[in-house]
């Protein structure tokens, strides 16, 4: 409570931020390796599940997502296709992103704001950008009827060029939320 | 002309006759024709549906000529681009497509497909762990996008249809997309929107990948100048099909013109006269008119092919009006002038008319086609030469006769004696060096029968096996009155043959039983669901203790609750509706009142014999093929034909010359000189490096035929009279147009034009020089 009426002081004085001028944060980050916490609410599920493991991003375009728990797993995401190895000594199994359009959609929305092309976010979803430079919130509705089906909404939330939350709502009720550690 | 009003009346109502005949002629143009048929119903059958049935509506397509990264972006922007045309039903490039259609339906009739239900597959037991493996999956990937399906499909049920349906032997994909072993090719498959039996259609799908391709090539030449060499090969039925309309139609054309005009000309340079080309015109004329209604009739259709033959054969058949109008319009009284030739006209006609009869009874389907059109052909041709043309001749019609003396050569015994030698020497030394020599004596493939040249069945086999779609060698087929019946065996055969998989002596097999279960098996898997209220309550069982909600999985309750309904059947409708319809319909198909199935076994060697015995055990009309083996024999049976058909033609002909002439010496100076040029033909075809197909041992009979006919007229010359610089000149006459029309024949691309054609246009020269060996060897020495 104390924290929102500060920060409400804070948007008072701060101009409000630019979708450009925000981009132009996030393009600086060159790569980074972070850990994060991903809580899985399930509809059908009394209580969430923990995902905990590494992400990390170079550009232009390589994801990895490494799971620590609850079960090992590896994702590279390098261009259009996505392999996925469900433990260290299976051969990856690689899907093209095209194919999942969902998927896609997802992708889209994390490496877009990781690169700060907005031309692709804008593409793809409509943008609601609220907060400071300091604390900024980016609310993403996908376009397309395909996407709408599965995913309602997608927010990220972060501190100058650094994202710290992602959050990802399902049609169907689930929610995803990925904290990223400092 | 005598009579011009009459004849120019006749001539009109043939000229009227036959444009009404050929307005209306459908001109079949279709390869299988052309092709090599089985004798076995049971392999026609197979054979039939590899080459014409739903399965075989595909095109091949190679993409070369450019780097790997080139080839991979051109092979996924060519399926781009096909898969938006309307032409085109369905493309595939290696790249995984999941089609949600597909996927929807493989959801729908997942309990009653695919391997069989356990028999605890619903009980409280499997449910646990069902639940609990779905637990460990909503931690992972599967559980951020695909939880819908999981909760679903708690038992893992899909995966199994996945796998079930997933293609044992897939083809190997490199960098994602499907490429030769080489990889100097990226291939696709790609399925016309078109019935395969619409050349049309399917014509116009291949104008819509070839029109595609360049779109690409263009698109990526303008990104990199060492893209613009991008090149495609298509390949597959379709396209053979439409190649062979496109080169029937051509040669009929080409081949046609050519024999006209080389006819037209040498008729003008031998005769100058009008009122000749006339009479020469309304005989051949009604010849060719007559072959092709007797096809028409007899066949019930007429193909291109046997069109040119027939317009070529005009060639052969005009020897008879020549003749007429050679000795009869050289004559002060044409009637009487020409009847001192008739018997020998008649014979002559005869012996060639016997030598076409093995071509009607051979197994080759093109061949017969050819036969009636040359019998019917040349008999209405003699008998317009023989009771018509006479009527219309002036005495002394013809009165240049610019062959006369071409073929009485002025040589004296002892220069015959010489030339014979000579001729003895070239023969001994043409057998020597064939024995000699390690050629091959008779056609081995049956590939170098068909109308497609060799390099395009080579490209066909290559794309073929980097996509593992060669045809198969084993297969089984199951014919009984009604589908179940067909399903049911199968199924029990089934059960044996996975036995074999299992023990690793099968690679492995298809069968219609993998697409549709029997209804007896769907019946038995609906007694393994539990019904509604049972489900209900062993799912509340088995979620107690677990972080589930109540409810979480309704959607599996409801699931199987529809599987499980009275209503719910998997149907061969339903099949053929979805992506496995085809395949299904290759599978399983009516076939003459009765329901056939087809198992198609991997590999190139299964345990015959046991799987025999299984047939055997399990009763019905089981009967496992060997394709490779019945095509080998194929080509035994061919060449078996050919010969008994040379020899019945052989055989013919000497009966006729036997009756004709009543003369042992005779006969045998006929005899002679035509077996000679007969089995020198054969050896210059092999010297020429060209193996003996049924296509050439078949036009050896015509050689024979034609012997005889030079043989006969060549015997009643005797230098120095009137009458023989008539025969001499109608004789030239006569093998020019014979051997003008094989010669032009024998530059088809069409194995069966070209083999009959160069036999004949060498048989015929080597006839007549033998002959002319022979006669002047007989002692009828030049006139001095």
């Amino acid at each position: 409570m104390l924290g929102q009426s500060l920060r409400a002081v804070e948007l008072a004085e701060a101009a409000p931020l630019q979708l450009a001028e925000l981009m132009g944060l996030l393009a600086k980050q060159e790569r980074g390796s972070v850990r994060f916490r991903e809580t899985r609410h399930y509809v059908r599920l009394k209580e969430p599940i923990v995902v905990i493991g590494a992400l990390s991003f170079q550009k232009p375009d390589r994801l990895t997502k490494i799971v620590t728990q609850p079960k090992w797993e590896r994702v590279d995401i390098v261009g259009a296709e996505a392999s996925l190895r469900a433990s260290e000594s299976e051969p990856a199994r690689t899907i093209r992103l095209d194919d999942v359009p969902v998927l896609n959609a997802l992708i889209v929305a994390l490496r877009a704001t990781l690169v700060g092309d907005d031309a692709q976010l804008v593409r793809m979803f409509a943008i609601h950008l609220t907060g400071t430079k300091d604390d900024w919130r980016l609310v993403l509705v996908p376009r397309t009827a395909v996407i709408q089906e599965k995913v309602a909404q997608i927010t990220i939330a972060g501190r100058g060029g650094v994202p710290t939350q992602f959050a990802l709502v399902q049609s169907n009720g689930d929610r995803v939320v990925i904290e990223i550690e400092p | 002309m005598r009579r011009p009003a009459t004849f120019w009346c006749l001539f009109a109502i043939w000229a009227f006759g036959a444009t009404f005949l050929f307005a209306n002629l459908e001109v079949k143009t279709d390869s299988n024709f052309l092709l090599p048929r089985f004798a076995s119903p049971e392999t026609r059958l197979v054979a039939d549906q590899l080459r014409r049935g739903p399965a075989s509506n595909i095109v091949l397509i190679g993409l070369g000529g450019a780097s790997k990264d080139a080839l991979v972006q051109a092979s996924d922007r060519l399926t781009t681009l096909l898969r938006e045309n309307p032409d085109i039903g369905f493309v595939a490039n290696g790249r995984s497509f999941v089609d949600p259609a597909a996927v929807a339906w493989a959801r729908r009739y997942r309990y009653l497909l695919g391997p069989p239900l356990e028999p605890d597959e619903f009980g409280a037991a499997s449910l646990g762990r069902a639940f609990k493996s779905v637990l460990a999956s909503l931690g992972t990937s599967a559980g951020l996008l695909g939880e819908d399906l999981l909760f679903a499909d708690p038992t893992g049920r899909m995966l199994r249809i996945l796998a079930h349906f997933s293609q044992q032997d897939a083809p190997r994909a490199s960098s994602g997309i499907w490429m030769t072993a080489d990889g100097a090719m990226a291939t696709l498959v790609v399925r016309p929107r078109f019935d395969p039996l619409d050349l049309d259609g399917q014509a116009r799908a291949i104008a819509a990948i070839r029109s595609s391709f360049q779109t690409v090539q263009r698109a990526l030449g303008v990104e990199s100048q060492s893209n613009a060499k991008l090149t495609m090969l298509v390949s597959g039925p379709g396209v053979f099909a439409v190649d062979v309309r496109a080169q029937v139609i051509s040669e009929l054309a080409w081949i046609s013109t050519a024999t006209l005009a080389c006819s037209v000309l040498l008729i003008w340079f031998a005769f100058r006269s009008i009122a000749v080309m006339a009479l020469l015109t309304f005989a051949t004329g009604i010849g060719l008119t007559a072959g092709v209604l007797a096809v028409r009739v007899v066949f019930g259709e007429v193909h291109g092919v046997t069109v040119t033959f027939g317009m070529m054969l005009t060639g052969l058949a005009i020897d008879y009006p020549i003749h007429v109008l050679v000795h009869g319009g050289n004559s002060s009284d044409p009637i009487r002038g020409l009847r001192s030739i008739w018997s020998t006209l008649l014979l002559s006609a005869l012996t060639t008319l016997a030598a076409f009869v093995p071509f009607t009874t051979s197994s080759f389907p093109g061949l017969a086609q050819l036969g009636v059109v040359s019998i019917a052909g040349i008999l209405a041709t003699f008998l317009v030469a023989r009771f018509l043309l006479p009527h219309f001749l002036k005495p002394a019609h013809v009165a240049r006769l610019p062959f006369g003396n071409f073929v009485v050569p002025k040589l004296s015994s002892k220069s015959v004696r010489a030339v014979q030698l000579a001729g003895a020497g070239i023969v001994a030394a043409m057998v020597a060096w064939l024995v000699i020599g390690d050629g091959k004596v008779w056609e081995d493939s049956l590939a170098n029968l068909s109308p497609l040249p060799r390099e395009q069945l080579e490209t066909d086999l290559r794309l073929r096996r980097s996509l593992q779609s060669t045809n198969p060698r084993f297969l089984m087929v199951v014919a009984e009155s009604d589908r179940e019946a067909v399903l049911e065996r199968i199924e029990t055969l089934g059960r044996r043959f996975d036995e074999l998989v299992a023990q690793k002596r099968l690679a492995g097999y298809d069968s219609p039983s993998r697409y549709l279960p029997s209804r007896k098996a769907q019946h038995e898997r609906k007694a393994v669901m539990p019904p509604d209220g049972e489900l209900r309550a062993r799912v509340a069982a088995a979620l107690a203790g677990t972080p589930f909600r109540e409810g979480a999985f309704d959607q599996f309750v409801a699931d199987v609750g529809l599987a499980r309904s009275g209503d719910t059947f998997l149907t061969y409708e339903a099949v053929a509706e979805s992506l496995f319809g085809v395949r299904l319909a290759t599978l399983l198909f009516r076939h003459e009142g009765r329901w056939a199935g087809l198992v198609v076994f991997q590999g190139e060697t299964v345990p015959t014999k046991e799987i025999e015995e299984m047939a055997k055990a399990v009763g019905g009309s089981a009967i496992l093929l060997d394709l490779k083996a019945q095509a080998d024999g194929l080509l035994a049976e061919y060449r078996i034909e050919a010969l008994r058909g040379l020899a019945l033609g052989a055989l013919l002909s000497l009966a006729v010359l036997a009756i004709g002439l009543r003369d042992r010496h005779l006969v045998a100076r006929a005899f002679a000189p035509v077996a000679c040029a007969v089995a020198l033909t054969s050896v210059t075809l092999l010297l020429l490096g060209i193996p003996l197909s049924l296509f050439h041992l078949m036009a050896l009979s015509v050689v024979t035929g034609l012997g005889y006919d030079y043989a006969l007229f060549l015997d009643r010359l005797r230098p120095g009279r009137a009458a023989d610089s008539a025969i001499a000149h109608a004789l030239v006459l006569c093998a020019t147009t014979t051997i003008g029309s094989y010669a032009i024949l024998s530059l088809s691309q069409l194995p069966i034009l070209n083999g009959i054609g160069i036999t004949v246009a060498i048989g015929c020269l080597l006839v007549l020089i033998v002959s002319a060996l022979f006669w002047l060897g007989a002692g009828r020495e030049a006139p001095k």
